[in-house]
Formats: structure tokens, sequence, C-alpha cells
């Protein structure tokens, strides 16, 4: 990103910013206000606990310290009884003395607390009674330490239990008092916390509701700046479109109307904006499109119009129109017409080449132009962008159901291919009848067969190729009701794969001169045999012919061996022409050992020169594969020169070349060139099949690369591992024939 | 510095040269020992015969009708034996003995109360309103009051009734009170 679109982009945050910042601020505010009383609430109701604690717990606290002590006093004053020893009794005293010390500093305790009027009451009472209790009391001390424990127990029973009955009443009030008090306090409290929840859930209602709002806006905001640019990109990305553009809604009025459209139909955006096609476009232009468009639209699928006519001050002119449907609308582009080849035989642009054949439709069949079935002639076809159509046939092939869209492929109609048993099979080319045959008896016998490759007729005279699968339908029974048919159209696909097999070809013929260079030992050796034995014999029977007379055997025998060997040297300048000739590939049954031993053989003199020995251990029990013979054995041929190479420079004794011929599994054969040169580097290995990677100075790098283009061309593998002890070894495999390939 | 020190050590052996013979010529007296009462006896003053006659139990009741109960210290304690010698006139054998006999015969209702602390007898007076004690003076707080006796207070140097002398110091009593 540039400085300049930093800078745009800050900018653009710092407006944004301007116009969220008044609304974030109110809300934060409101946040901040809210928060502000939560937190009064919360403070009242901590003041209101502790005044609780300070009047009810802690005048329980007081109220339960106060029996203590009364009961101290009450109890070590009749410990006093239990004994004459007066020492003992001066320690009961003192300590019940000290209790009421304690009971006089609690109350005026009780008293400074002033919770309530009914309290200050109860306090004064008790004290009051306290006092009077302490009057009986001493009385009963001094009878207790004077030795007089009958008028002890007497005072005590008289006076003593009744005031100190009150005593202990004032008390039960007092601590009623507080419970109540304390009951008071909790209410409160629990009205508070009831009041502060009830606030805080408002409080929480009013946070989520204010931060809900503010992120509404900020997406909202953010929603429509990316509209508006959204917006403007596509007003640019349609402005910029060289064909003419229109969008229609549901109602079939126009919405949108580019510079392209505007310059074809002369017709500015303003007058035709909002306006239904009938009105924009001419009659039979707006009919046929809005057909095009609702047939499209119903079937959710693109349609292309090839020959739409719009008439306007220029003249009657032809426009290809492509039709795309879409959830609210169709949007149409539309463009001049090619023109077209004026031989309907030819294919329109864009399809297979080399399919100039006349559509090969028997007289009984009322297909063909001559019976007014071209839907060329008669209206523009709508073509599906879809390439896939399926139908179901009976086990005597005829045709029991069909897709819509065998219309659009073939061009011929659904209804005629209905009513013609026979159609389908002759639109299917001659040479591709037999293996129809072939797998319609297969599905008959319940047998599917998965991709099926084979050529229909068009109705416009080309063919176009097809993947099929067939599969048989059984009924309850299992007995075969009919075949479902599935189509793909793989025309441009094959094209490609045409295309491809040419250019490959044409490398593996520069490749194979360029490896002439690693035969010319070999050719020149093969040559140079026959032709000596040609010129010994030659010699010899001039030598007879001086004779006389000559020994015609001897020259018959001369002869003969002249004439095998000229057929010798005839053979191997056939086998250089094959090899060298550029020709198509030409798949037949060929036997593996046999190629690897007629490729050694054509190597044997230079390996020879190169003192390389060279063992073949081949399977006699492979099956034959399927293969063009000359390709093949430039793979090996490459394999051995390589081989061949990777010893140069090792001992004699250590130059060997294995070749192996075996069953592969899965339905193969694996041929190996093993060779005991240095190996294979893991760099190496890496880059080994890439094109014009070559460790070699004068090697091109395209051997390899094309010896896996043919293998995989022929549906095997190419490979490259290190031997065990020393050198590599290159494997490749190739189907056997007879295997399911078409 | 030095010659100021010697002459102040001088002075206050001179002083103590000088006041020896006069101390050893004043009669032997020790601390007097205060008759306590409760504070609610009307009572102010009391004579040595009515305050014996009290402790003999030749006189039960106060004055004011109040029973009258005295409170001693136990044997051991210098207050005890005081009390014995200065105001009973017996020894402690004589005491038990008379004591012992006027229960017997029933003259005596109540023997006097022995509390194991100068501190317990202050106490015992406190909470017995006809309770009469003797304690050092040095032991007399505001929970009790002091008579006079014969029309003497206590800190009048013809007291009758002191503790003998080398006994100023209270021995360390049984049990503590609270």
């Amino acid at each position: 990103m540039s400085l300049t679109d930093s800078g745009r982009r800050i900018a653009r945050l710092v407006g944004a910013s301007d116009r969220y910042a008044l609304s974030f601020v109110l809300i934060g505010l409101a946040l901040a206000g809210i928060g502000g009383y939560v937190i009064f609430d919360l403070n009242t109701a901590q003041r209101q606990v502790g005044q609780m604690y300070a009047g009810s717990v802690r005048g329980l606290d007081l109220v339960g310290e106060l029996q203590y002590q009364i009961q101290e006093a009450r109890r070590t004053l009749l410990y006093g009884l239990t004994t004459t020893d007066v020492n003992r009794q001066l320690e009961h005293v003192g300590r019940a003395r000290a209790s009421d010390a304690e009971v006089f500093a609690l109350l005026s305790r009780g008293q400074a607390l002033r919770v309530s009027p009914e309290l200050d009451e109860g306090f004064r009472r008790l004290r009051q009674d306290w006092t009077d209790y302490l009057t009986n009391r001493d009385e009963v001390i001094a009878s207790i330490l004077e030795g007089d424990p009958n008028q002890a127990m007497q005072l005590n029973m008289e006076s003593g239990v009744i005031t100190f009955n009150r005593v202990r009443d004032s008390l039960g009030f007092i601590r009623e008092q507080f419970y109540a008090e304390a009951d008071r306090q909790l209410a409160r409290v629990q009205s508070l916390f009831r009041d502060s929840l009830g606030k805080f859930a408002i409080s929480l209602f009013l946070t989520l509701t204010f931060t809900v709002f503010a992120v509404r806006i900020v997406q909202r905001n953010k929603m429509l700046d990316a509209v508006r640019s959204s917006e403007t990109r596509l007003r640019e990305v349609v402005r910029s479109i060289d064909e003419g553009m229109l969008v229609i809604n549901k109602n079939g009025c126009l919405q949108m109307w580019n510079q392209a459209a505007v310059r074809i139909t002369g017709k500015t955006e303003d007058a035709v904006l909002g306006r239904p096609l009938s009105e924009v476009l001419p009659a039979a232009a707006s009919s046929t499109l809005g057909e095009a468009i609702a047939q499209s639209q119903k079937v959710g699928v693109g349609a292309t119009l090839k020959d739409l006519h719009l008439s306007d001050s220029a003249g009657d002119r032809a426009f290809v129109a492509r039709v795309f449907p879409f959830e609210h609308g169709t949007t149409v582009f539309f463009r001049d017409a090619p023109v077209w080849p004026a031989d309907p035989a030819l294919p329109p642009r864009g399809l297979v080449e080399g399919t100039t054949e006349p559509p090969a439709v028997g007289d009984s069949q009322p297909a063909g132009p001559s019976n007014g079935v071209n839907p060329a002639k008669n209206a523009p076809p709508v073509v599906p962008t879809s390439g896939e159509w399926e139908y179901f046939i009976s086990p005597a092939g005829r045709v029991l159901s069909c897709s819509p869209d065998f219309e659009c492929h073939t061009g011929y109609p659904v209804q005629l291919l209905m009513e013609n048993p026979g159609l389908l099979r002759e639109l299917v080319v001659e040479e591709d009848r037999p293996l129809w045959d072939e797998k319609l008896s297969q599905s008959a016998e319940g047998k599917s067969s998965p991709r099926v490759q084979c050529r229909i007729r068009h109705s416009a005279g080309y063919f176009i190729w097809l993947e099929q699968t067939w599969e048989p339908v059984h009924d309850d029974n299992g007995k075969v009701q009919g075949t479902r048919i599935c189509n793909r159209d793989i025309t441009a696909w094959k094209r490609t794969e045409l295309q491809t097999q040419k250019d490959l070809e044409a490398v593996a013929h520069l490749t194979r001169i360029a490896a002439s260079s690693g035969l010319s030992a070999s050719i020149t050796h093969e040559l140079n045999q026959p032709l000596t034995a040609i010129l010994s014999n030659a010699q010899a029977i001039q030598q007879i012919l001086t004779l006389d007379p000559p020994d015609l055997e001897e020259i018959r025998e001369a002869v003969e061996d002249v004439v095998t060997d000229s057929l010798r040297a005839g053979e191997v300048i056939r086998r250089l022409r094959v090899l060298f000739k550029r020709s198509d590939l030409a798949k037949r049954r060929l036997d593996v050992n046999e190629l690897a031993w007629e490729t050694v053989h054509l190597l044997r003199n230079t390996m020879a020169l190169q003192r390389i020995s060279a063992r073949l251990e081949l399977d006699a029990s492979v099956s034959p594969v399927l293969g063009d013979r000359v390709q093949l054995q430039q793979v090996l041929l490459n394999l051995l020169i390589n081989a061949m190479d990777a010893m140069d420079g090792e001992r004699q004794e250590n130059k060997s070349l294995l070749i192996v011929s075996s069953r592969d599994a899965g339905n193969s054969v694996r041929l190996s060139v093993h060779d005991s040169g240095s190996g294979l580097t893991p760099e190496v290995m890496e880059q080994l099949f890439q094109p014009f990677f070559t460790t070699k100075k004068a090697g091109m790098g395209m051997g390899l690369s094309v010896a896996r283009s043919i293998v995989v061309g022929h549906g095997g593998m190419l490979w490259a591992t290190n031997n065990p002890d020393r050198g590599a070894a290159f494997h490749f495999t190739l189907p056997i024939a007879g295997e399911p390939t078409v | 510095m030095r010659t100021k020190g010697k002459w102040r050590f001088a002075v206050f052996v001179a002083a103590m040269l000088i006041s020896l013979p006069v101390a050893s010529q004043a009669p032997q007296r020790g601390e007097p020992m205060a008759v306590i009462v409760h504070k609610s006896n009307p009572l102010q003053s009391i004579t040595f015969d009515e305050l014996r006659k009290l402790c003999l139990a030749e006189r039960r009741n106060w004055p004011h009708g109040r029973r009258a109960t005295i409170a001693l210290c136990e044997i051991g304690i210098p207050e005890h034996n005081a009390v014995l010698e200065q105001v009973y006139g017996m020894n402690e054998a004589e005491f038990n003995r008379y004591f012992l006999q006027g229960t017997f015969t029933g003259e005596i209702k109540a023997t006097p109360k022995q509390v194991a602390s100068v501190a317990g007898v202050r106490h015992f007076v406190f909470n017995v309103p006809g309770a009469i004690g003797f304690v050092r003076l040095s032991e007399v707080d505001d929970s009790v009051k002091v008579l006079q006796l014969g029309g003497l207070s206590p800190t009048n140097t013809a007291y009758p009734l002191n503790l003998p002398p080398g006994n100023s110091k209270e021995p360390v009593p049984k049990a503590k009170l609270p």
C-alpha cells in the first residue's frame, strides 16, 4: 500500500470517527450516569447494612453479654451459699460484684446506642430493676458473710428471686425490641436490595440498549460506506464493459443500461431506465429476448441468443446476447454477432476442428437440414451453460425419456428423438457405433460402463465428443428395465487433448532426431556389415566368373548371400525410416519383450563399442499392451541411451545394463532399465522429468520429459529409483491390451 | 565538683549522728490500726470499752439495732495478734478457749470471722453493714468508714491501737481476692 493510500485510509477513519463521536459521547455520558446511579445505590445499601450492624447486631450482642454477666452475678452469689468458709464466700461475693460493674457498663453502652425510644425505656427499666435487685442482693451477701445462710436463703427467696425475675423480664423485653428492630432493618435492607436489583436490571437493559444502538450505528455507517464504495466500483466496471449490458428486474423493467448499450442502440440511460423491455427494443427482439429471459429464470441457468436482430437507422443488425438470471432479475450482455461460415456443414467458431463431415442421417431418419429440423434456421437455439444431460433407453435401444437439454446440445428436438427409435444410434458417428452396440448389449446384461467416450453428430453437421456413463436400471426381480445414460460434453477437453497429442508428437519427433546421434555408431555398423558382405560376395562372383568354366553353384550361393545382405540392409533402413518418420499416433497390440529385443538390437553395436554388457530378463508370460510402437520404442531408446551415458567413465567390468520385463500389479506390464552408473542424487531425482533439465553437456533436457508424456499418454507411469547396490533404474508401466480403454 | 560532693556527704553523716539519740529516747509505737465499719454505720466514734464489749460478744448489736459482726485477720498476721493483745487482752489460746466456752454455753451466738488477709477484712466490712474490722491505717480506702477510738483518730499520736513496731508491712495474703 502506498503512502497516499495510507493517508486516505487514515483520513477516512478520522472522518468516520467525527461522525460517530457525538453518538459515542452521548452513550458514554449515559453509561457514566447509570454507573454513578448504581454506585450511589450500592453506597446507600452499604450504609443501611452498617446501620443494621450498629443497631441490631451490636444490640443483640450487647444483650447476650448482659445476660451472661447477670447470670454470672447471680450464679456466683449462689455459690457463696454453698460454703461456710468466709474466704471462699468473699471470693464469690467479689466475683458477683465484678459482674455488677460489668452489667452497669453494658447498660450504659446500651443506653448510648439510642436505637429506639422503646429500647431506651427498656434499658432504663433494666437499670432500675438491676439496682433493686442489687439492694436485695446486698442483704443476702451480708447474711451469707455473717454466717446466717438461712436468712440469706429466706431473703433470696422472698425478694431476690422476684427482683431478679424482673431483671430477666426487662432483659427479655430488650432482646425482643432488638429482634424487632433487626427485623425492621432486615426488611429495609431487603427492600433496598430488591430496589437495587431492579435498578441494576434497568441499568443493564439500558446499557445493552445503548451498546446495541451504538453498534448498529457503526455497522450501518460502515455498511453504507461499503455499499457506496461497491456501487461506485460497480458503475466503473459496468462503464468499462465494451458489450452492451442491461439489467431487468422481476417486473420486466430496465434497471441498468451501460454506455456500450447507449452506443449500440443510440438510446440514453434516462430514456430506458424504469421502462419495460418492449418499449426499449423492437418487438421481435424484445419478444425473443423476453422468452429467453423467462426460460432462463425458470430453469435457473444462463442462456445464449445467437441471432438477435435489432433494427435502427443503421439497418438490421444481428447480435449475440447472453442472459444470466439472478435472484432479483436478469442481466443481459449483447454484442454484434460474428459472421458465421456460409457452409452449414462447417462447425461454428469455438468447436472441435476437423469435423467437416455432413450429418450422417439415414433416409428413413427425419433429421438434418433437409428435414427442417435445423433450429439455427428457424429460431435461435437457447444453449444452457450446463454441459450434462441424460436419457433413459430400453434394452432394445428405444429412448423412453430424455432431458430437455438434449436439444440444446444436438440441435434435434426431443420429440423427434422420442418418435424415431433409431435416431439416437444414427447420431453416433459411424466409427463409434460398434462401441455403442457393445455397450448396449452389455447394459442389457446388467453391466454398467463408466466413462465411455464417443462422438455424436450435431444437426449442424459437426460432431461433439461425449463422455457417457451407462447404468442399467433393474426392477424388483432383478430384470433389466433399461439403461440410464448420463452424457457430458467433453468436446473442448478433447480438442485440447488432441492438440496436446499433436504437440507431443512434434516434440517426440524432434527428440528422436536428436537421439539419432546416439544411434549413429549402430547405424553405421548395421549398414556397414551387409554392405561389406555384399561387396565381398560381389568380388567373389567376379573372381569366380574369371574361371573357366565358372562354378555356377558358388555363384548362386554368393548371389543368395548378396540378396540376403541387401534385404538385411533394407530392413535396417526401413526401421530407421520408421523411427524418424513423423506419423500420427497408431495404437496397436504389441509385445513389450519384442520391443525390448528390437531396441537393444538397435543399440547393440554402440554398446559393444562402449564395452557395455547388456542382459535381458524378460518374462515370457507378460501380456501384450496397447500402444504406439514407435513412441514406446523411443521411450525405451531414451532410457537405454541415458543408461549408457550414465556409465560413461566407469571401468569396463562395472559397465552392465539390465532390461527386465514383468507383470505389474493392476493389470499392467512393467519394463525396467537398470544401469551400474553412479546413481541419481536427490537434487537430480527431483528435477529429472522436468523439461530442459539435463546433466549432459550436449543434452536437450527433453528426453525424459517426452518419455514420461508418452507413457502417461498410454495410461502408464514412468519413474526412477536408485539400485540397492549401485546405479539407477528407470521403470515404466503400460496397461495390458483389452482393458477398458476406448 | 569533687569538693562539693564531699561536703554534702559530711553534712548527711552529721545529721544522722545528731538525730540518733533523740529517736532512741521516744516511746516505741507501730503503725496505727483503724477500726473500720460499713459506710452505712451511723457511728462516728466508739470508746475502747464499747469496742471491747462488741469484740467479746458481750454486746451483740449496734446502737442503731444492726447486728455486729467482728472481722479479724487470720493467725500469723500482725493485725490478728495486735487485736488479741490490745483489744481482747488475750493470747491465742485464751481467745480460742473464750469463744469455745461461750459458744458451748450458748452465751455467744456468733464468733469473730477470721479472714485470710487485711484486704479480705476490708472487703468483709464493705459487704456486711453490721461488720467491724481492724486494719492498719495504710490499708484503709473509701469502701469503708474509720471510727474514732475514744475520740481519737488513728493519726493521733495518743491513738491507743497500734501495730507492734517492726510490722509495718503486711504479709502476703493466702488468697488474693478478686
